[in-house]
């Protein structure tokens, strides 16, 4: 499995390609992808706070689209989170992207390091379509931003700009958010 | 071991509410948990006819007689040694010479091992010093020296071919050694070998076979004071990789020696070097390293008491680790050093006094000072007394103490996840020990000799990882780890009937590691090495009627903890038969009693990432040697 390797590999470093195998990476890296485990499982656990308009979806039954646009930091994590996940009616599908724009059909998107886009040129390109945009970077302008506090993720909620999707966010998301930037 | 928790965390992970996972601990990572020799200090010489005896060919395998040294292969190509300690494959305590040509890597201060080979019939012999050299040697030389020595050309004159083969290895080398005129000698080789893959533990084709040629010469001029000499090798091989296209590692050497009698007992030495090595992962990364080296030294006496050497060196590398970005080995984070390239220059200056303080008792005292490149000047100093006690009893004691020099890897790394640094340079400052040690070397009986010694190690300032005040990232890399280490080192050999040697060796040791406070603590203290609690071996060498001769050697290694491998027990063997003067034929077999056993860790670990559960296969070798 592609993503099972990508894991491994994320462990093994520097050290596999060196053949000499620096002892300590590997506990980092080990590190480094239980912050992104966790991502992994908040990313479809947002879902259930969200309302999507039902035009997001071609029919009851079509995927949740769970999209990661450009580099992918979760590799094998996030297609173990999401294998066999319903929304609603909807099963969980992982897609990768290099190019988003609002006829990609995603319901969720992540910014990862995008080669093609920026964070802000992505995120023009989906304003006013019914997706929930995440990000890393706390300045990049998409509606959930991941912080690190005290060694836990945490997120920042930003309400004006989900509204701007045409999407609304549940109070208890909100409440779990350590900031809401406009009312929600 | 640590992977395997991490699915489990993961798919602990999906049966959490969202509240919980705003209260995962994303830092929890996983805690799985000869002759009697004067020289104070605990040395071990292989001699040319221990490694013709055993039958081993590579450098590591052959280093696997030093009953002082903890040997375990890795992969076909790869092994983790060290002495008293901190073993891994990028253990970095250990300080390495070929023919006065350092080995060691300024990457990540270990050794390549798989780049060094030397042709076993060219070694004359191998010192192996555990315990610190660091007043003579200088920086690494922290936990032991090796120091191969090879044989003049006058020794191998003649042709030699060979050839070698069983179903997991092949060998085949060609030799020749003249001379012009009574003052100059010289000898010319050539040798290309290969190796099989290995199985892993799940029984799966280990992918790492390799491939390697070498060839070299050494000239040698002797006059009456004077010795020069000039060698030089050059190497190229191909090594296969598990996920990526084959690594191909090759390099080369030039080393010119001269050495002038003053007489008294006095001489003069210089010798300067220039070494290249190069090693590539297609698609992944490059290691460039040219090493120019410059040493100068000088002994002589000064009045009945004193014997004095004293020298300088000066060692310029000039590196550049070019990292592919997005390289399949660490994706998804983006690995590089910053700088790429990097000049660096290390220099040195010593003195060394051995003083008799009466007929049986001498005090050798010295003191190293060495500017290595990242940390301010730092002296290595040590104080050695021996007292021969009779012409059969040799005690000594030496306190000293040694450094292990910041490599790159330690100071210029860098591990980015987009925008976001995990791995960051620190302020890593050299790792600092001071030692205790303490040895008998005698002869009890009259065919016995024995060697014990035991050593009290403190570390200092040992390398760790450490999250910023308050955790998240990045991680850098610091001295925040500390410790002790002390242990037990004893062998010997017993002459049986005058064709018949038995040698014993084994060696103990106890490693108390801790953090300092405020440390991180990340990976915890088996990051600093991986070794056996105990080691023991036991040889045989018979030399039997009519040309033939049988060897044996079995050893017994200790567990090992993270990555953790169970104790083996292993044989290896040689049959030779000189069938006639110019023609041997042998039988060589390696590790004979498992079909295939793992050293360094039975699966993939995260902690030890050298660990690849890759295991020694059992195998037969058939030689045959022609000299003419």
């Amino acid at each position: 499995m592609a993503a099972r390797k990508a894991r491994r590999t994320a462990a093994a470093l520097l050290a596999a390609a060196l053949g000499t195998l620096w002892t300590p990476g590997g506990a980092l890296a080990q590190a480094g992808s239980m912050e992104y485990a966790v991502k992994a499982a908040y990313l479809y656990k947002f879902a259930p706070f969200i309302n999507w308009p039902p035009a997001a979806f071609a029919s009851t039954s079509s995927p949740f689209q769970l999209c990661v646009l450009g580099e992918d930091p979760f590799g094998a994590s996030l297609d173990r989170a999401a294998s066999g996940q319903m929304v609603d009616d909807h099963p969980v599908q992982v897609r990768r992207l290099q190019h988003v724009d609002a006829r990609s059909g995603c319901h969720i998107l992540y910014l990862g390091a995008s080669r093609s886009q920026t964070d802000a040129e992505a995120l023009r390109a989906v304003r006013g379509s019914p997706i929930l945009t995440v990000a890393d970077n706390a300045a990049s302008g998409a509606i959930i931003r991941f912080v690190i506090q005290d060694n836990r993720v945490r997120f920042n909620v930003d309400a004006v700009a989900a509204a701007a999707n045409r999407m609304t966010i549940s109070s208890k998301l909100l409440s779990l958010a350590l900031n809401v930037r406009g009312g929600g | 071991m640590a992977g395997a928790a991490s699915i489990k965390a993961e798919a602990d992970l999906r049966s959490l509410s969202i509240e919980e996972l705003a209260n995962i601990d994303i830092s929890s990572v996983s805690k799985t948990d000869q002759p009697l020799s004067e020289a104070p200090a605990a040395i071990y010489v292989i001699t040319h006819d221990d490694i013709a005896r055993s039958g081993a060919t590579r450098l590591a395998e052959i280093l696997r007689l030093a009953p002082n040294l903890q040997v375990a292969q890795v992969t076909a190509a790869s092994y983790a040694i060290s002495a008293r300690g901190f073993n891994g494959t990028a253990a970095g305590k250990l300080l390495v010479l070929i023919d006065g040509r350092t080995v060691y890597s300024p990457f990540f201060s270990g050794v390549f091992w798989d780049m060094h080979d030397v042709p076993p019939d060219t070694i004359e012999r191998i010192e192996v010093i555990s315990g610190p050299g660091a007043t003579l040697w200088g920086a690494n030389a922290v936990n032991g020296v090796i120091n191969i020595i090879t044989r003049s050309p006058t020794d191998t004159q003649g042709l030699q071919l060979e050839a070698s083969g069983g179903r997991l290895q092949h060998r085949y080398g060609l030799q020749f050694g003249g001379a012009v005129g009574e003052r100059l000698s010289y000898r010319l080789y050539a040798e290309t070998a290969d190796h099989d893959d290995d199985v892993t533990a799940a029984g799966r084709d280990a992918r790492d076979a390799w491939r390697q040629s070498q060839a070299g010469f050494r000239v040698d001029w002797a006059a009456d004071r004077d010795l020069v000499t000039l060698q030089g090798d050059i190497e190229h091989g191909s090594e296969h990789q598990p996920r990526t296209d084959n690594q191909s590692v090759s390099g080369h050497n030039l080393i010119a020696r001269w050495t002038r009698q003053l007489g008294d007992g006095a001489s003069f030495q210089v010798q300067a070097y220039y070494d290249y090595l190069e090693r590539k992962v297609p698609g992944v990364y490059g290691d460039f390293l040219h090493t120019y080296d410059l040493s100068l030294q000088h002994n002589f006496r000064l009045g009945d008491a004193h014997e004095i050497v004293w020298g300088g060196g000066y060692r310029l590398t000039e590196d550049r680790f070019p990292i592919v970005p997005g390289n399949i080995s660490a994706a998804p984070f983006t690995q590089f050093f910053r700088p790429e390239s990097r000049t660096l220059g290390l220099g040195d200056l010593f003195v060394q006094d051995t003083i008799a303080l009466s007929r049986a008792v001498r005090l050798t005292a010295g003191i190293k000072l060495e500017g290595d490149p990242y940390s301010s000047l730092q002296p290595l100093p040590s104080v050695r007394l021996s007292w021969q006690a009779s012409d059969k009893t040799l005690l000594w004691a030496a306190v000293s103490r040694a450094v292990r020099a910041p490599s790159r890897l330690d100071r210029d790394f860098y591990q980015v996840l987009g925008p976001r640094v995990i791995i960051g340079p620190g302020d890593f400052q050299s790792e600092k020990l001071v030692a205790y040690e303490i040895g008998y070397r005698g002869r009890p009986a009259a065919r016995a000799s024995l060697s014990i010694s035991a050593f009290y190690n403190v570390y200092d300032d040992l390398r760790s990882f450490e999250r910023p005040p308050g955790g998240g990232f990045p991680i850098t890399i610091e001295n925040g780890m500390e410790g002790e280490t002390y242990g037990i080192e004893a062998w010997g050999s017993y002459q049986l009937r005058d064709w018949w040697r038995l040698s014993a060796g084994a060696n103990w040791l106890h490693e108390d590691l801790r953090f300092k406070r405020g440390s991180s603590g990340i990976g915890g203290v088996q990051i600093a090495g991986d070794d056996p609690k105990y080691q023991a071996s036991l040889r045989s060498q018979m030399t039997l009627p009519s040309g033939v001769s049988l060897d044996l050697d079995l050893r017994r290694v200790g567990a090992l903890r993270a990555p953790a491998s169970p104790a083996y027990t292993e044989l290896n063997g040689r049959l030779a038969w000189a069938v006639t003067e110019k023609l041997e034929l042998s039988l060589v077999g390696y590790n004979l009693l498992h079909e295939h056993h793992p050293e360094f860790g039975s699966a993939t670990s995260n902690v030890q990432v050298g660990a690849s559960g890759v295991e020694s296969k059992r195998s037969v070798v058939v030689d045959a040697r022609w000299r003419y």
